[in-house]
């Protein structure tokens, strides 16, 4: 007999929301039981209005949701509180998927391995790239073996620049942090070993506010080179997807792969353009992965360790950018 | 018509036959090729044949000759101070293959000998004759993108994985410890050339990694990526692949970012040529249109041909090619130390128009 979809709650709404609401076919083996606000609630008027579209009960209260006991699974889709809710969920003892940055400092990975440790919850995180369908495969191709053994990563990020696009207007965030979660997820799941050399510059290049660009080199213990680059630099006149232009190459010693995760099948001109993936979004691998590790079927990745290493080369790569030498 | 440039020639190799003997035969009304000497005499005869020329086992019977103006150094990098040396105590002009040498004190050596000659010297660095980085350049001298703030060049070579005679690989001298450093100089030392250019600033510091990626290779770093900050604070990064499968496009990645928007010359996004079969897709043509650009080095030797017999500015001083080696030694540095090198201080921070 077909088991029935696992009933999962989300909170927040995030990057993957539209992509979610607007999939219009069945989610997998999963149904939206509930959807609620972000903590602080700022993105209450949105959820309502995706919720109703896919006909899943909205709620207010994120809190309630994830201590809910008919809820086993919680998808984490809030970009501004994502850790808390996290947090809390997993303290719950529920599934956790976070489709957005868990954490981004070691000690708010600290907080969730402890609520994960204290409630008995299960922690499952991966970005965008990672659950792109070319990432995916990437990923497949990587761990078989088939590209042999890993000589060098190139991973670029690039942001339209300024904020939200405006080059006049500061930067908001960090990039590294605001772009390069992503990236790191998917560097720390392709490679097999721990950084044993990182160098780094991170700087403001662009326009004022915090660093815009972020350059690195990373050295693996496997010797596995990873050339990374992170900048909010694209003028208007290049447009971007959402989650910027992401571009990766990994050479191996017997096949090589490129990587256009975010590759767009529709350019929508306007005043702008609008660029729109063709593929399946990565928010419909990341309820697959949370559907498996629920119903047991299928080994799941430690998240908690997962996003502990990426939040770890995150660290590395802030203390390399500080490092005297480095600001010659 | 002016009475045409006889140029000797030492070094008749790979980058003899695909890049300088085609680019002489183009300027066949300007310059005429009277000597050619290699190791290998055969060599030497094959380049020599087609013009009439002499073909020696030894440059310095190139050197010692009374009819040569110009010498034409093909050499490995390790052997170009010997002769740029040799041919400025005789007199001659010299246009050197890149790089310059394999260290700074050669660089000198040689700068500081056609100067006391009062002899031209000129580096071929070819991709400043190369259509696209000239349009790059004249885009960013008319302020089009406004200040430069980050650059990215990278390349990619394929074939040396395959079993195919070439960089790194066999007997081929880029593989050879004993007279090559590697990446950061036989390939990279373009994109520090490139860097600086775009940038129109001196390095003030660099960090880089390099590797060993193909099998076979005696001990050559056939990989590197470094990145670059420089007077201005403007940012440049370069990555060099020589390790591709059988397969895999040749390409160049050119991405410059500036205050008012961007230039960018990405090849992979151009490639014309496709060939399908029963193994796969393969761009056959990629190394060919991409990579190697014959035109380029016309344009080289045309502009140095002018500054001999017309009396021009050399394009390109010896004085920028001693820099950008400099700034490829500083990342060989980086890559063996695992430090980060500083270049801040001891050198003019803008670099000439």
């Amino acid at each position: 007999m077909t088991p029935a979809p696992l009933a999962i709650g989300i909170v927040g709404a995030g990057r993957h929301a539209g992509a979610l609401a607007d999939y219009q076919a069945p989610l997998g083996d999963v149904r939206v039981a509930r959807w609620a606000a972000s903590p602080g609630g700022a993105d209450l008027s949105v959820i309502r209005e995706l919720a109703t579209r896919i006909e899943a009960p909205f709620a207010r209260d994120w809190e309630a949701l994830v201590r809910d006991p008919d809820l086993r699974a919680v998808l984490v889709l809030s970009e501004s509180a994502g850790s808390v809710a996290a947090e809390a969920a997993l303290g719950a003892g529920k599934i956790v998927f976070s489709a957005v940055p868990a954490a981004t400092r070691p000690e708010e990975v600290n907080r969730l391995a402890g609520a994960a440790a204290g409630g008995r919850g299960v922690l499952l995180v991966g970005g965008t790239i990672r659950h792109s369908p070319a990432g995916r495969e990437a990923l497949r191709l990587i761990r078989s073996g088939e590209l042999g053994p890993l000589h060098s990563l190139f991973a670029s990020v690039r942001l339209p620049a300024g904020g939200n696009g405006d080059r006049s207007s500061p930067a908001p965030r960090a990039v590294l942090e605001e772009a390069g979660w992503d990236l790191l997820d998917f560097i720390v799941a392709a490679a097999g070993a721990q950084p044993s050399r990182v160098h780094a510059h991170m700087d403001t290049l662009f326009g004022s506010g915090a660093p815009d660009t972020a350059v690195c080199i990373v050295r693996f213990d496997d010797d596995l080179v990873a050339t990374i680059e992170v900048a909010r630099c694209l003028p208007p006149s290049i447009p971007a997807a959402a989650d910027g232009e992401v571009e990766i190459e990994v050479i191996g010693g017997r096949q090589a792969v490129r990587l256009l995760p975010g590759a767009a099948a529709v350019s929508v001109y306007g005043a702008g353009t609008v660029l729109r993936p063709w593929l399946d979004p990565p928010v419909v691998s990341m309820l697959d992965a949370l559907a498996a590790a629920a119903n047991g079927g299928v080994p799941h990745a430690d998240g908690i360790a997962d996003v502990r290493r990426a939040v770890d080369l995150m660290e590395a790569i802030r203390a390399a950018a500080a490092r005297p030498a480095a600001r010659i | 018509m002016a009475t045409p440039v006889k140029i000797g020639l030492i070094g008749c190799g790979s980058i003899a036959r695909g890049a300088h003997l085609p680019a002489m035969r183009a300027l066949r009304d300007r310059v005429a090729l009277v000597a050619a000497a290699d190791l290998n005499r055969e060599a030497a005869q094959a380049a020599a044949a087609p013009w009439g020329a002499d073909a020696y086992a030894d440059g310095r019977q190139v050197v010692d000759r009374d009819d040569v103006e110009v010498i034409v150094i093909t050499t490995p990098e390790a052997a170009h101070r010997e002769w740029t040396v040799a041919a400025a105590a005789a007199g001659k002009h010299v246009l050197c293959e890149k790089p310059m040498a394999p260290s700074l004190e050669d660089a000198d050596a040689m700068i500081d000998a056609c100067r006391r000659a009062g002899v031209h010297l000129m580096i071929g660095h070819s991709r400043r004759f190369t259509r696209r980085y000239m349009e790059i350049r004249r885009a960013i001298d008319r302020g089009e993108i406004g200040a430069v703030r980050l650059v990215r060049e990278n390349e990619r070579r394929p074939g040396a994985r395959a079993g195919e005679p070439g960089y790194y690989t066999g007997s081929h001298w880029t593989g050879d410890p004993a007279v090559s450093v590697g990446a950061a100089l036989t390939n990279g030392i373009h994109e520090a050339d490139l860097l600086r250019w775009f940038t129109g600033s001196e390095p003030v510091g660099v960090f880089a990694e390099h590797k060993i990626t193909i099998e076979g290779n005696r001990g050559v770093p056939d990989f590197v990526t470094w990145t670059v900050r420089f007077a201005n604070g403007s940012v440049g990064s370069s990555e060099v692949s020589n390790c591709l499968p059988a397969g895999y496009p040749a390409f160049h990645q050119f991405e410059a970012y500036g205050l008012r928007g961007a230039i960018r010359a990405r090849d992979h996004e151009l490639i014309s040529l496709i060939r399908f079969r029963d193994g796969g897709a393969d761009y056959p043509e990629s190394a060919h249109i991409l990579l190697h650009n014959q035109t380029a080095y016309t344009r080289e030797h045309a502009a140095f041909v002018d500054a001999v017999r017309a009396g021009r500015p050399l394009p390109m001083s010896p004085d920028e090619a001693r820099a950008a080696l400099r700034l490829a030694l500083a990342a060989v540095d980086s890559a063996r130390t695992g430090r980060t090198v500083s270049l801040a201080g001891t050198e003019a921070s803008e670099v000439p128009a």
